[in-house]
Order: C-alpha cells, then sequence, then structure tokens
C-alpha cells in the first residue's frame, strides 16, 4: 500500500503532521515531486479557465500521481476550530477531484469542527481505512502532531531571532503554498536570498497570538483561518523589517480582499505586491523585485530623515 | 421623527433594496434614499476603485455607494457575512474614507446570519430598539421577501405567454409600491393576496410543452438584472419558461440546510463545497432529472465556490444529456455578447428537441 501526497495546497500547511503520521504507522508514502512545469501544464489542462493558479497546480500534482500509487490522499479540512474556515476552494478540494477525476482512488477523512468531527477522529478514520487499530493511530497521530508542533515552535523563534538581527529585512505575507511552491513563490525568495537580504514569513507566527492580533486591527473577526494569522503576523513583525512583500495567485478570494486592506492601511513601510498566473513572466517579477530592493535601500540610507508616505503599488 | 443627517443607502440588487430600506427606516429611524440605477458609469467607477482581483459584486456595489455619496448618502448597508461579501463592509469603508466621502457602515451581521445576531447589530447602533418593535419589522420584511419571491417565481414561468404584453410586470411594480407601507406582517400579506390573484388571472396563451430554461448560479448575479444583461426579458420574449432558483428567501433558508442539498445532490458532492454552490448543485441535479431543456449557469467573475460548483455541473450536464451554458459577469460583459449566446443556446435547444420527436 503507497499513499501518494499531492505536494500543493493544504500540504504545506500539514506537511509535518502528515508525514509523521504515516512514518508511525508505517505506511510508505509518496510525495509529488516540487511543482514543474509539467505538472503546470497538467493542472490548467485539468481544470476551469477561472480557477487559481494554486488550485490548478493541486490538480496537476493529482494526476502525476494517479500512477504512482494505490490511493490518493485529499483530506476535507474545513476549518481547525468553530468560527473559522479555509477558503473554499481549500474545502472544496475532495469533491473538486473526485469530480475531475472520477476513477482515482481517494483516501479521505473530513475534519469539520462544527460538527465535532475532530482532526483526531479524522486520523483514525484514515488508520481504519488502512488496517490499523484506533490505538495504533491515535498515537501515531499525537506524537506527529507534536512533532509538528515542535518544529513550527522552533520555526517561529528562529525567525524572532532573525529579526532582532541586523541587516535589511523583508517580510512575506502568502499563503505558505504560495511561498513555498517552487513555480510561484521560490524565485521570489531565492532572489533576496541571493541579495543578502533576511526573509521572515508572516505565517510563521502562534495562531492565538495571530487572531488576537488581527481582531485588534479590524475590530472584527477574520473568518478566513490562514489570511487571520498572516495578517496577525504581518502585526506583530511589520516594525521589525524595511518591506513587505505580498504574493498571490491569480484569482485569490481572501487575498483580494486583504492585500488590498494592507496597501491602504500600512503607509509607512514600503509594499511590494505580486500576483503570480500560469503565464510565466520572470522577467518582470524580477525587474520588479528589483525596483522593491532599490527602495528599501535607499530607504536605509535615508532613515535619519525618515519618509513616512513611500509606497509602492502595483 | 428621523435621525437628522443621516441618509442610508442600500447596493442594488434586483428590488430587495425596498426590505433594507424598511428595516433601516423602522429600525434605526434613519432617511433611506434609492442608489441611482445601475449604469456602465457605475461599473467603471467601481471597477477603478476595487482591486482588480475582487469578484464583481464589490465592484458594482462599491459604484453604487459612490453614486450614492455623490448624491448625499452617508450610511451604506452590506450584510457582513458570506464568503468574501463579509469582508466587503471594512474594504468598502476604507475605500470610500480615502475617497474622501465621510460615511457609516452598517453590517448587518457577523459571521452567521441569525435574527438574533441581526437585531444585536441593529439595537448597538439604536439603542431604543426594542425586541418586540425589532419582531414586528422582521416579520414585516420576511413576508414580503417570501410574497415577492412567490410571485416574481409566478411571473418568471410566464411572463413568455402573457397575451397583453407588459402586465405581469405593471402589477409587479404596483405591488411593491404598495406593500412598502404595510405597517406588519398581517397587512403585507393581505397586499400580497390580493396582487396574487390579480397575476394569477391574467390572461395568457401558454403552449402545452414550451421549453424550458433553468437558471441558477449565485445570487447577486442571478437576481439583478443588469449583471445578467436582462437575460430573463430576453428569455421571455423568445417564449421560454423560467425556473429560476436563488433569490433571497430561498436562499436564506439554503444557508441553513446544507447538509439537505448535499445529500439531494445525487452523490455529486459528499461535502460543502462553500456559500451557496451546494444550492446550484442540488438544483441542477433536480432540474437535470426533471427533463429541463438547459441550465444557465451565472456568477460573477471569479466567485470561487461557483467556479469550484463548475467542474461539478459539467459531471452532471454530460451525465444527464443537459445542455448547460456557463455565464460569468463581469465589468467588461457586454448586452450583445450575452444575446447572442443565448440565441445560439436556444437554437441549439430547439434543434436537440427536433432530433428526439
Amino acid at each position: 500500500m503507497k499513499i501518494g501526497i499531492p505536494r500543493a495546497l493544504q500540504y504545506f500547511f500539514y506537511e509535518d503532521l502528515w508525514l509523521n503520521f504515516f512514518k508511525n504507522i508505517g505506511i510508505e508514502t509518496i510525495v509529488s515531486p516540487t511543482t514543474n512545469k509539467e505538472i503546470v501544464k497538467k493542472g490548467v489542462a485539468n481544470s476551469i479557465d477561472e480557477a487559481c493558479f494554486s488550485s490548478k497546480i493541486f490538480i496537476g500534482h493529482v494526476e502525476y500521481l494517479l500512477d504512482k500509487c494505490d490511493m490518493i490522499f485529499v483530506p476535507r479540512i474545513e476549518n481547525s476550530a468553530v468560527r473559522e474556515e479555509y477558503c473554499t476552494r481549500i474545502f472544496g478540494l475532495y469533491d473538486l477531484v473526485r469530480n475531475t477525476f472520477p476513477d482515482a482512488k481517494i483516501l479521505n477523512a473530513e475534519v469539520n469542527y462544527l460538527y465535532r468531527k475532530r482532526e483526531s477522529n479524522a486520523f483514525v478514520k484514515i488508520g481504519e481505512a488502512l488496517g490499523k487499530t484506533k490505538e495504533e493511530s491515535l498515537e501515531a497521530y499525537q506524537n506527529a502532531s507534536s512533532t509538528a508542533e515542535s518544529i513550527k515552535a522552533a520555526k517561529i523563534l528562529k525567525q524572532e531571532e532573525l529579526l532582532k538581527g541586523d541587516g535589511i529585512k523583508i517580510l512575506i505575507f502568502s499563503h505558505a503554498y504560495n511561498t513555498y511552491d517552487a513555480c510561484i513563490g521560490k524565485e521570489i525568495t531565492d532572489y533576496f536570498n541571493k541579495n543578502d537580504i533576511k526573509i521572515a514569513y508572516a505565517d510563521l507566527v502562534d495562531e492565538k497570538e495571530a487572531q488576537a492580533l488581527t481582531k485588534e486591527a479590524y475590530g472584527k473577526r477574520v473568518y478566513w483561518k490562514v489570511s487571520a494569522q498572516l495578517i496577525g503576523g504581518i502585526e506583530k513583525y511589520r516594525d521589525s523589517v524595511d518591506g513587505i512583500v505580498l504574493i498571490s495567485t491569480f484569482p485569490c478570494g481572501p487575498d483580494s480582499i486583504f492585500n488590498e486592506l494592507l496597501i491602504r492601511m500600512i503607509k509607512d513601510k514600503p509594499i511590494l505586491s505580486l500576483v503570480i498566473d500560469e503565464l510565466d513572466a520572470s522577467a518582470g517579477i524580477q525587474t520588479r523585485l528589483e525596483s522593491f530592493t532599490d527602495i528599501i535601500m535607499a530607504r536605509r540610507l535615508s532613515q535619519r530623515t525618515p519618509s513616512k508616505h513611500v509606497r509602492n503599488r502595483r | 421623527m428621523s435621525v437628522t443627517g443621516k441618509l442610508a443607502c442600500a447596493p442594488q440588487i434586483g428590488d430587495y433594496h425596498i426590505i433594507a430600506d424598511m428595516l433601516i427606516e423602522r429600525c434605526l429611524n434613519y432617511k433611506t434614499m434609492r442608489c441611482p440605477p445601475m449604469t456602465k458609469r457605475t461599473l467603471e467607477i467601481g471597477a477603478r476603485h476595487s482591486p482588480d482581483m475582487i469578484c464583481t459584486p464589490f465592484k458594482t456595489t462599491l459604484g453604487n455607494f459612490i453614486e450614492a455619496a455623490e448624491q448625499g448618502a452617508n450610511v451604506f448597508i452590506m450584510p457582513g457575512v458570506g464568503c468574501r461579501l463579509g469582508f466587503y463592509d471594512i474594504l468598502q469603508k476604507q475605500i470610500l474614507d480615502d475617497l474622501g466621502y465621510e460615511c457609516e457602515m452598517i453590517a448587518l451581521f457577523e459571521y452567521i446570519p441569525t435574527v438574533k445576531r441581526l437585531y444585536t447589530s441593529l439595537s448597538a447602533i439604536n439603542p431604543d430598539l426594542t425586541k418586540e418593535d425589532f419582531d414586528t419589522v422582521f416579520a414585516t420584511i420576511a413576508r414580503i421577501t417570501l410574497d415577492m419571491d412567490k410571485l416574481a417565481d409566478f411571473i418568471r414561468r410566464n411572463r413568455a405567454f402573457e397575451i397583453n404584453k407588459g402586465e405581469y410586470e405593471k402589477y409587479y411594480r404596483a405591488y411593491l409600491d404598495e406593500v412598502t407601507s404595510a405597517e406588519n406582517a398581517a397587512a403585507a400579506e393581505s397586499i400580497g393576496a390580493a396582487y396574487k390573484e390579480k397575476i394569477e388571472s391574467v390572461a395568457i396563451n401558454k403552449p402545452n410543452n414550451p421549453i424550458r430554461i433553468g437558471m441558477i448560479g449565485e445570487i447577486a448575479a442571478v437576481v439583478e438584472p443588469f449583471m445578467n444583461c436582462y437575460m430573463e426579458k430576453w428569455l421571455s420574449n423568445h417564449g421560454v419558461e423560467i425556473i429560476r432558483v436563488g433569490d433571497l428567501s430561498t436562499m436564506a433558508v439554503a444557508i441553513f440546510t446544507v447538509d439537505e442539498q448535499v445529500k439531494n445532490s445525487g452523490g455529486y458532492v459528499d461535502y460543502n463545497i462553500g456559500s451557496t454552490a451546494n444550492d446550484a448543485i442540488a438544483n441542477a441535479y433536480k432540474m437535470a432529472q426533471s427533463g429541463i431543456d438547459g441550465i444557465i449557469h451565472i456568477k460573477p467573475s471569479s466567485c470561487s465556490p461557483e467556479i469550484t460548483a463548475m467542474s461539478i455541473l459539467q459531471n452532471i450536464s454530460r451525465d444527464h444529456d443537459v445542455p448547460f451554458m456557463y455565464m460569468t459577469y463581469d465589468t467588461e460583459t457586454s448586452e450583445a455578447g450575452v444575446h447572442t449566446r443565448l440565441e445560439a443556446f436556444i437554437d441549439m435547444i430547439t434543434m436537440k428537441r427536433g432530433l428526439q420527436i
């Protein structure tokens, strides 16, 4: 039995949890490779034109896995607490994959705290489908979950250290599945790494802390889980960075609201907003990254007389 | 006894502004105005000040608000729940502020659209609003919503066949004018009943088996004629019986009966796929089984739940041999283009019928 895991969307939220869980119950997994041109092409071909680029990539990864494993892992995750949810593209994924590839064998379990379907129950169900007892699955889940949590806590600590240090620093505001995707965010983070600019990520923040910061900033609960976390990250880290980079894929629902709000509300930091779609345009992105870097460098040089209203809008 | 200086405006979505106006006038004592009717200019200003990627209703409603603000409106009304709709209020408020309009934004709900929540929001603005008064107002607008949706549904099914063209429209407009003065639910009900009688007795000449087209999709695009390029009018003029789902009263129920819709979707979906897309799928499945001639799926550009639904509707279309037309509305949609597509769609259905006989 070999389980295929598409390296896209939810994977980037749950990478450590999922991989450790399957390792703990002794099931072999295959994760699709980092996104490449071929996968993008397959995804675009099998999706509705208007679907967001990230979900097209997901479909491409599923198609890649179709003949390479026994079952594809596409859990249906609506939320991880009540009064919050993922974007509809994410919690509609299971039904989308099922309707796009009717013959695919899908390993699925539902997580929906509104209906008391907890994450732990979902993993017990997954274990059942793979012939494991409840105790085995629960233990594997708990171990995986604490491993994933400590990995994240370590990452947050490391980021806080980095932000205390010197040097030019920027903050990336982008869904994890875009930031770390080889065809979306990698080119951008590579550019900053090459130029010795330190990168902080808005999603590396404690979830509870982020929710509280977000509610404070908007006077309203943001019910999109990922956006709430990212905005909390911005609120927490914005004073310690030189500039903010927003990365979205076209057309992103949550980002269409919050990117605009951030650009309108944050007046004291340069903001670069990059929207990526399947029409590959590296040269354009490079040019914009260069001019953004020039702006934050220039601001550093003139820091004794900071100009308050430097903004960079697309 | 209206609060001085406050002029409230609800965006244009079909005829539902009358409901919003009643709610605001009676619960908050604000004066209300109707936003200037939507035109190409509304879309242009709305789009100019909106983010690119946002769904079209954001742009149209922002255009409505700016045009209303030009005429003096200073209080704007948004539901504050839904998908992205739940955040329209904060972003639109920010944009209007940046444009220099001093205004107030009222979000009627937060996260879950319950009646209790509506009372909480309104009484926070008007502390004198008693629960009894609110209940009376709410019962009245609930009655009116149900009645107007029922009347409109009946008309939609029969308008193509009326003998004296324009009679339905005349009665329906008269109903809307008259019902806004109803003091309570009972009064609204009797006005509704009187007009129901008038509307049902309009002379029609309906063939036995007219072409029947279903309309499903996202509520704003389905309900607002400007956004679907007066599709209903065009279809009626071409002798089509229209079965439309997705008016306010059915949507209000639909939000709380997602599990029911998922169950009734013929196994095409196993879970809630977001917003009103479940309703679209359940109804498409039902229509497909009832042997409808064709289904038109309408959504504003970049509406993510409906995009997910489209992948599934394609399977329903193939499995049940039902033609679908997918229409995406954005600020560049031209009426002539849509009408050409409708014409081709109806031609195709007529030919398909010919083959079946």
